[in-house]
């Protein structure tokens, strides 16, 4: 993991496929146009994807490659220094709060395209009245 | 206070802090510029006249 951009290690790899997932859930989301239908297939892939969460986690313990062992959230306590375990702590913490933020954001934006598709068709409605 | 240097990896540290800025700012823009063509939809609907079945204008929040 340290000292090169990549390496087919368990844990980079696993958080790899986490990504293609989330490509893959924004990509399926915008290709179904009814957005229940949307919502639906969205949310099976959410629910198979919910998978690869433990496996991220326990991967770095059930195969030994390049990423050491878990050394943060272990029975035990951390085997970090207070060095690296605090400034860690506190961007964790911090990059929480902002996507917290902006998931909330994303939200109220996806509240107003739905009320404009609302819209949508009742302007459509009444044109054809 | 000692002077920190990054040592043989200051390219990859200043990369990836450059990808992350990149990154998240680039998420921010592109949920603030959302919102504002959302909300400017919702404006040109109460303009036209169309209003939602509650009866409020469209661009209202609440």
């Amino acid at each position: 993991m340290w000292g090169t951009y990549w390496e087919w290690d368990a844990r980079m790899t696993s958080v790899l496929i986490l990504f293609l997932m989330y490509l893959g859930l924004m990509a399926l989301w915008r290709a179904v146009e009814d957005p229940t239908r949307a919502a639906r297939a969205a949310a099976v892939l959410t629910l198979v994807g919910a998978i690869n969460i433990p496996i991220i986690k326990f991967s770095v313990d059930w195969w030994n490659t390049l990423h050491q062992p878990a050394s943060v959230f272990r029975m035990g306590g951390s085997t970090l220094d207070r060095a690296f375990l605090i400034p860690l702590a506190v961007m964790a913490i911090a990059f929480m709060l902002l996507f917290f933020t902006l998931h909330l954001a994303a939200m109220r934006n996806e509240i107003l395209r739905r009320r404009v598709r609302s819209l949508q068709i009742v302007q459509a409605g009444q044109k054809a009245a | 206070m000692t002077k920190m240097t990054l040592g043989p990896y200051a390219s990859f540290i200043v990369t990836s802090y450059l990808a992350v800025v990149l990154g998240v700012a680039t998420l921010i823009a592109w949920i603030a510029i959302d919102y504002r063509n959302q909300v400017q939809r919702l404006r040109e609907f109460d303009e036209s006249g169309v209003v939602r079945r509650s009866g409020r204008g469209a661009a209202e929040m609440t």
